[in-house]
């Protein structure tokens, strides 16, 4: 059994997070950098990270990771050991680093993926490594025991010397533990010495007399006086003593030295036995990590038990209204009526408890889209600041996976078109440093993420002019839209194509796709801009896709389910408010003209009537990013939660239906696909086939 | 009777793969922690037969975590496996320093580890 384990998803799904985690902490660090300090624990992070990655990918055979983790790994140590100035040019390279990582992990769990070369990367990490002979600026701590030094790590030894060369004093700081809670208390302990300084080691003392505890000295520097820590950190059991790093007479032990009495040293009381002692030994040990990693294609069977339970148990009320009917054992109809209600009530929490499951917070993209930002705006020449607010904000995983691209792409714009030159923001008394804000923020059952720029915005009548240049829209008609409707022209596909794709948002992709991107989460994508000012992009989605609420509509004895994220508003009209406009129907809503679809024209139906009722019209208004079109239905059914199924072979390629799912009964019912509806809306053809004469309806 | 191992390493895939190479040895029991504290809390229960343990921890280190088993009377002659990425690093002969029986260094392959652990168990 000598192979190397297989890439596991274990493999690859830590060496992400890895990645991750030292890509968070450079982000941190190049804020502290450019403000002029920097915390040395952030640096050591990220040498720890590297180190993990180095020692992870070696085990897996990921032999390219490992080689450049060891390179990066030398590089870093030497930063964090002082040997290395942490400069700009030295965090290039280590964001370059995070990208290359992330290729050769992709690269690294794909069969047929194009080899990553590093050589350029190392190349660089090479220019960076400092000469050997370069000073350590060490500090002096002849005073230590050579004992407790001999414990350390190199790097644990380097900053107690910095600390010593910064003007700091030394402390070790005596605390005892009960050994069940020692993870809280050490938590509790270490957020207190931080106010005071650099926490450099724990050192955990050898002999305590007592089983269940443990007695720690932990190793402080700070400028404070010993007092003010002692009585800082003030809790029970803790001691303060200043080590002086002048020659000491005996060494440390668990006993203070005589000569140097304790301060403030509080008698070891009782440990606090609550909550720890019931769970017993087995629990406590075994408690290693409070989290499970999960295949979301698990939860997706999960779901669908819960959605069948869900009809399982409208059946159940359907059987028991039956038996109502029948008279007769009222008492039980009303127990089981009880119980039944119990249970709906129960899976319901048991549905919003496997999506919770599924919630990830937003900061996984914006952490990319930080890198992003700072590398673009360098390569740009633009000084860029990027805000962040949101971070926390949870979306369904699978809505934050396909979000990174358009995101990504708006930033790029942002950052291409939006902000200007140093010089042309100086022209136009704007601050040299450009802003962008992304926020995000939950609105009820939808999420917000908002995209600005306080660069020179777009000019309406320059888009006006490129739309009709590029055949997009014709002169005249252009003249009689709305500046809002002409500045939604750039969604439009041909619009974006850029004579020359520059190197920042490059590839040719345009607007189109992002908003493509966005509707296919059913998300809408808005933009308002402002000339001069900045422009602004607002997604709007849903939480999740798995489970949604739908409006149940008939129409042509047909039963449909729209998601009810697209659904803006149900109107009733009356066939006069139905005008025809170059062979398509449309109703006039609030000023604006709506383009309205009849589903058994889509979907070839036989509907023995136009309008049910002529006097009583109604039409659902679906909105798909800037898109709004009315759907002419017979009848609203109501609202429910629906757990989206895949379509079987059959139907899969049907334009206009998204997904099946089941109603009460056994029934099911087909979701509509909105964002093809609409395009049906936007796309009909020239002349216009469907002005058929409405037939009168027959009661 | 399998034997308990305490095995102390912050990388979770790390832990999987060498706690599956004894595992599927068949003669160990092993504990699993990630990191120096829960190491600490994990000592006075068992008396292990073995402690595998990385270098490179936040808060105690494995040669702090050496030194503090080294210390107590009923671990004074467990074999301490100090498993990490550089045999030359200073911090290498620090553990050694204080008190570790043995040093593997990363990446091993299955086989090397197993070796390894059966020389520091002494043939066991």
């Amino acid at each position: 059994m000598s192979e190397p384990p297989k890439p596991s998803a274990e493999f690859l799904s830590e060496a992400q997070e890895v990645i991750e985690a030292f890509s968070r902490n450079l982000l941190q660090l190049d804020a502290q950098q450019r403000a002029g300090d920097y915390d040395p624990d952030l640096l050591n992070a990220a040498f720890r990270a590297i180190h993990s990655l180095k020692g992870l990918a070696g085990l897996f055979g990921a032999g390219q990771i490992s080689s450049l983790a060891h390179s990066l790994e030398s590089t870093l140590d030497s930063l964090r050991l002082g040997r290395l100035p942490l400069s700009q040019q030295a965090l290039d390279v280590l964001f370059e680093a995070v990208e290359v990582f992330q290729n050769m992990l992709a690269a690294f769990g794909a069969e047929d993926a194009e080899p990553v070369s590093p050589e350029a990367l190392l190349a660089r990490i090479t220019a960076l490594s400092p000469d050997d002979g370069a000073a350590n600026g060490a500090g002096d701590l002849d005073g230590l025991d050579p004992a407790s030094l001999g414990v350390l790590t190199e790097y644990e030894e380097h900053r107690l010397r910095e600390n010593v060369r910064m003007g700091r004093k030394l402390y070790r700081v005596h605390a005892a533990f009960d050994l069940l809670a020692i993870d809280v208390g050490i938590e509790s302990l270490k957020s207190k010495m931080k106010e005071f300084g650099e926490v450099i080691t724990y050192l955990p003392s050898a002999d305590s007399g007592a089983e269940d505890r443990i007695e720690l000295d932990i190793l402080l520097g700070s400028e404070f006086a010993v007092g003010e820590i002692a009585a800082g950190v003030a809790e029970d059991g803790v001691s303060v003593y200043p080590l002086d790093p002048k020659p000491a007479r005996e060494s440390t032990g668990p006993q203070p030295a005589a000569s140097r009495p304790p301060v403030a040293p509080v008698p070891a009381p009782e440990p606090d036995p609550v909550d720890l002692v019931e769970a017993g030994p087995e629990i406590s040990l075994r408690s290693i990590s409070q989290t499970v990693r999960v295949d979301l294609e698990r939860l997706d069977i999960l779901m669908n038990l819960v959605g069948e339970l869900a009809l399982v148990q409208a059946n159940l009320s359907g059987t028991l209204e039956a038996v109502r009917g029948l008279g007769g054992a009222a008492d039980v109809s009303r127990e089981l009526q009880t119980h039944l209600r119990t249970m709906e009530r129960k899976l319901s929490l048991l549905q919003q408890g496997i999506l919770d499951v599924r919630m990830v917070p937003l900061g996984q993209v914006f952490d990319k889209l930080a890198r992003v930002v700072r590398k673009l705006g360098r390569e740009a020449g633009k000084e860029i600041r990027l805000n962040i607010t949101g971070a926390e904000t949870e979306l369904d995983k699978l809505i934050v996976e396909e979000l990174s691209d358009p995101l990504m792409h708006m930033i790029r714009n942002c950052i291409d078109h939006g902000i200007e030159t140093q010089g042309e923001r100086a022209d136009s008394g704007k601050n040299a440093t450009g802003r962008i804000d992304l926020r995000a923020f939950q609105k009820g059952n939808r999420v917000i993420i908002e995209v600005e720029d306080d660069g020179r915005g777009m000019d309406w009548r320059a888009i006006r002019d490129k739309a009709v240049s590029r055949g997009i829209v014709g002169d005249l008609e252009s003249r009689e839209m709305s500046k809002q409707e002409v500045i939604d022209l750039i969604f439009v596909p041909g619009f974006s194509t850029r004579d020359t794709a520059t190197e920042v948002s490059g590839r040719g992709v345009g607007m189109d796709v992002v908003k493509t991107n966005i509707a296919r989460l059913s998300g809408l994508i808005d933009v308002d801009t402002v000339p001069g000012r900045g422009s602004k992009f607002s997604i709007t989605l849903p939480v999740t896709l798995a489970i949604i609420q739908a409006l149940v509509i008939e129409t042509a004895r047909q039963t449909f389910c729209v998601p009810l994220n697209s659904v803006l508003e149900s109107i009733m009209v009356s066939q006069a408010d139905i005008e025809t406009v170059e062979g398509h129907e449309v109703v006039s809503l609030r000023g604006k003209t709506l383009p309205i679809l009849h589903l058994s024209e889509i979907f070839g139906l036989r509907a023995s009537t136009r309008y049910l009722d002529p006097a009583r019209i109604y039409i659902v208004i679906v909105g798909l990013a800037q898109h709004r079109v009315g759907i002419v239905v017979d009848e609203l059914l109501g609202q429910q939660d629906v757990v989206i199924k895949p379509l079987g072979r059959a139907l899969r390629g049907v334009p206009g239906i998204a997904g099946a799912t089941e109603l009460g009964g056994g029934r099911t019912v087909l979701l509509l696909d909105v964002s093809v509806l609409v395009e049906e809306a936007l796309s009909r053809g020239d002349g216009g086939p469907h002005d058929s004469v409405p037939e009168v309806a027959h009661a | 009777m399998a034997q308990p191992v305490l095995l102390v390493e912050d990388s979770r895939a790390v832990r999987s793969f060498v706690s599956s190479i004894l595992e599927s040895a068949g003669t160990y029991d092993v504990h699993e922690v990630d990191n120096g504290f829960e190491a600490l809390r994990a000592l006075p229960r068992t008396d292990y037969a073995l402690i595998v343990t990385d270098v490179n921890m936040p808060d105690v280190n494995g040669i702090e975590l050496t030194r503090f088993v080294r210390g107590q009377e009923k671990f004074a002659d467990t074999p301490v496996l100090v498993i990490s990425t550089d045999a030359a690093h200073p911090d290498t002969q620090r553990a050694m320093d204080a008190g570790a029986t043995a040093f593997l260094a990363k990446p091993f392959t299955a086989q090397e580890f197993l070796d390894a652990v059966v020389k520091a168990t002494g043939g066991a």
